[in-house]
């Protein structure tokens, strides 16, 4: 038994989530990281990987894209580009946009502003792939 | 007084004008829902973005401050200029340029250097006419699909890039604010550099906890962040300039459907009339050749 706390996941288009939570682990760049609440207030850069919510055996699992999380006592406010709930990822599509994005990257010279662009779009393919594998 | 035949023609016409602006009605009138539902599930983004860069900006201190946020470095200005890319939409594209047009003047009156950035076709096509050197770039067609992923891609990533290169020093910004289906506020933002927040502790409560940790470093985190934040509010300018512009072509379309209505009702009587007096006109001269024959 833990105390809750308000979770929201939001991304540019819409709020994603907005939910109680008790525990989360969160891909910080530095090393994914359990949240509980009450957690020392922090900022973090996210990198892309799996969001989980929950405890035990079976969190509900998130793929995102790179972001922020600003953790509060009572609050995580997680700002991400693209998320997507473990089930509705569509490997065929996700592993097509992997394929385009490493052919566009390996066409573009290293200083192109187009790369970084790519770059993300690789990372959360990889994201969505390594979430779709795991089971529950 | 008119002819028949010109007039019957004169009011098919109108009809015609009347049908097609009703449709074009009906069609902003869908657009317009899903952008305003657009715009509005952008903000909670922007305003955690914002409340995240406030906290964080409060604590940077002015010496180190990267380029994003530190007060300009020189007098070159790029102005963003949000307008649709087609027109039939009221004053929605002409509030805008007016007020571009004047903001420029002012701007090069006190020694400023400006270079506008036209992203939407009708700001550029009458802006051209009298600043079409100071025109950098024009950005067509997004608002046709428009996502966060392009506006990065076709807006910011290229503005960020020309910032590095030191190209311009300050960036603003200027686009419709949707505020309801009839009304909109022109904005005028001022994106780079970040306007230093100057509301340290406006959020009580919150910050009970003390000055949050940083993962990484507070000036790692601000380097990803500043420039992210500008993406955001470039998105966030493309969606509210999107619906409101929806808006503004409803409302514009709504009042040409009335107009023509108006102007409908006018030629049917003048018609009526016109037709009333040939017929009498008819009968007259009817009725005094049998009187004549009569003799």
């Amino acid at each position: 038994m833990s105390a809750i706390y308000q979770l929201s996941v939001i991304t540019p288009e819409k709020q994603f989530l907005s939910q109680d939570a008790d525990f989360v682990i969160v891909p910080g760049i530095e090393g994914y990281f359990g949240v509980l609440s009450g957690h020392a207030p922090l900022v973090s850069v996210l990198s892309s990987g799996e969001l989980s919510v929950g405890w035990g055996e079976h969190p509900e699992r998130y793929a995102v894209s790179g972001g922020y999380a600003e953790v509060l006592p009572d609050r995580v406010t997680i700002l991400v580009e693209r998320a997507i709930a473990k089930a509705d990822i569509n490997i065929e599509t996700v592993q097509a946009d992997l394929a385009e994005a490493e052919k566009s990257l390996a066409g573009l010279p290293s200083s192109d502003p187009e790369r970084n662009y790519w770059e993300k779009r690789r990372d959360y393919a990889n994201a969505c792939l390594e979430v779709s594998r795991k089971q529950d | 007084m008119p002819n028949l035949k010109s007039l019957r023609t004169r009011i098919r016409s109108v009809g015609n004008t009347q049908q097609i602006t009703k449709a074009m009605k009906m069609v902003a009138a869908a657009k317009l829902r899903r952008s305003q539902e657009r715009a509005i599930a952008t903000r909670p983004y922007s305003q955690g973005m914002g409340r995240m860069i406030q906290s964080i900006a409060s604590m940077a201190d002015e010496q180190s401050a990267p380029p994003l946020l530190a007060a300009p470095r020189g007098k070159r200005i790029r102005l963003v200029v949000f307008t649709a890319d087609r027109g039939l939409c009221g004053s929605f594209n002409s509030g805008i340029v007016r007020s571009v047009r004047s903001k420029i003047v002012e701007l090069q009156e006190e020694g400023f250097e400006v270079s506008l950035l036209c992203v939407g076709s009708k700001g550029n096509d009458v802006l051209k006419r009298q600043f079409g050197h100071l025109i950098t770039r024009v950005e067509v067609g997004i608002a046709k699909n428009l996502s966060f992923e392009s506006a990065e891609r076709q807006v910011s990533a290229r503005l960020l890039a020309e910032f590095e290169r030191d190209e311009f020093d300050v960036c603003l910004i200027v686009y419709n604010k949707f505020l309801s289906a009839i009304s909109q506020e022109l904005t005028w933002r001022q994106v780079v550099p970040m306007p230093v927040p100057e509301a340290v502790e406006d959020t009580g409560g919150d910050q009970a906890g003390g000055s949050p940790f940083y993962e990484p470093e507070e000036d790692e985190v601000l380097k990803v962040l500043l420039p992210q934040n500008v993406t955001v509010q470039i998105f966030q300018a493309l969606v509210e300039s999107d619906a409101s512009e929806h808006g503004a072509r409803m409302t514009a379309m709504d009042n040409a459907v009335r107009n023509a209505g108006d102007m409908l009702r006018k030629l049917h009587t003048t018609y009526n009339r016109t037709r009333q007096a040939v017929i009498t006109t008819e009968l007259m001269e009817i009725i005094s050749g049998a009187e004549s024959l009569k003799g």
